[in-house]
């Protein structure tokens, strides 16, 4: 118990020390766990490959050009996606939150919408635009859209209805109510609505790589399975999650808490 | 503290945006470095040339289509791969990447 107690206190150190530790101690024990089930050849090195050959196989795939160009175009496709999904999202939920009448007529469309996944609209999608970069920029976009244009209209809803009065009442125009009352309040929750629709919008963009894509992360680890180069398989799903992490936990998530802060939904 | 400066004054931030800044240089620095790549024995004034890309691997399948757009690729070697019927314009495009160790002339044989 005083030992336990002793290490808790120990990494809580650390962590308040190196804060970025936090986020790598965690990873240890798996790391340790899979190189001692791999070191004990439980299974064939072909069937579970060790973290050494991994790392093996991140530098060799780096050294010929192969996973930074693969992941550059990942991420290309997936920031462009979500800026368009953005761009549509967040002018549709401002509409949506401030308009009755366009409430009325677009939120059955979008709930229809909503309950037709991503990937049910690769079938028709490679029918009309082909195996190409217009299929994958729609299921992104597609994607991200839901999300942001929900959680806009959330935001937009939950502003306070004597904020825009007191505007008005101060000579404010409908644009600047908009902008500088509407918007702002509004833009914890279009955050919040980015996060999760880039978070939606990177598992389909792997999805979509599989089976539509010449080029990206997802193709590099369906094209390793053509060659049973599981090393392969498992350092695209280990840049999956650490991409993600860092673009969830080092973008996002303080982007997200300063607009929270702002407008005092969350206290530091 | 405005909005901006608030989400940027971490410390996690800083280093992605320090890590883009390093991948924007080096983007630079191969657009910088491709002309130095290219053999003077290319010089001439045909619209278009045949070369040899030098590799400092076996190319593999990855190689071979990065440079399909930009001419008809007609054998590869154990480091390097033929380009036939490129643009003079397209040079500096195909020396860019940074595992591209030199652009010449087909070799006799080749």
């Amino acid at each position: 118990m005083n030992v336990s107690l002793q290490c808790w206190s120990g990494y809580l150190r650390l962590t308040q020390r190196w804060p970025a530790l936090a986020a790598i101690i965690p990873f240890i024990p798996v790391v340790a766990l899979w190189t001692a089930v791999t070191e004990a050849g439980v299974f064939p090195r072909a069937f579970l490959p060790g973290p050494l050959d991994v790392a093996r196989s991140f530098a060799t795939l780096t050294y010929k050009g192969i996973l930074p160009d693969y992941l550059q175009d990942s991420l290309i496709r997936l920031f462009s996606g979500a800026a368009l999904g953005m761009a549509l999202g967040i002018p549709l939920g401002v509409l949506i939150g401030t308009s009755r009448w366009a409430h009325r007529i677009c939120w059955p469309i979008l709930l229809f919408f909503q309950a037709i996944g991503d990937i049910a609209w690769l079938p028709i999608l490679l029918i009309w635009f082909g195996f190409g970069l217009t299929t994958m920029t729609f299921v992104i976009v597609y994607t991200v859209l839901f999300p942001v244009v929900l959680n806009t209209v959330l935001g937009v809803e939950s502003v306070p209805r004597d904020l825009a009065r007191a505007a008005r009442s101060l000579g404010a125009s409908p644009a600047r109510v908009l902008w500088e009352v509407t918007l702002p309040g509004a833009l914890p929750n279009i955050i919040t609505g980015l996060r999760n629709g880039l978070g939606y919008g990177w598992r389909a963009l792997i999805a979509v790589e599989i089976i539509v894509g010449t080029s990206g992360i997802g193709f590099m680890m369906f094209d390793a399975r053509r060659a049973g180069s599981t090393n392969e398989i498992l350092l695209g799903m280990i840049i999956l999650g650490l991409l993600w992490y860092i673009v969830d936990a080092w973008i996002l998530a303080p982007l997200e808490r300063a607009t929270g802060q702002r407008w005092g939904l969350v206290t530091s | 503290m405005s909005l901006v400066s608030e989400a940027v004054g971490s410390g996690k931030f800083r280093i992605v945006v320090g890590v883009i800044a390093a991948w924007a240089g080096f983007q630079l620095w191969l657009t910088l470095a491709a002309p130095g790549k290219i053999s003077p024995e290319l010089g001439g004034s045909s619209e278009k040339v045949n070369v040899q890309i030098e590799l400092p691997f076996t190319p593999e399948r990855f190689h071979v289509l990065a440079f399909q757009p930009y001419g008809r690729v007609t054998g590869t070697d154990d480091h390097s791969i033929e380009l036939r019927g490129v643009k003079r314009t397209d040079l500096n495009a195909v020396a860019r990447p940074y595992w591209v160790t030199a652009v010449g002339p087909i070799k006799q044989g080749g």
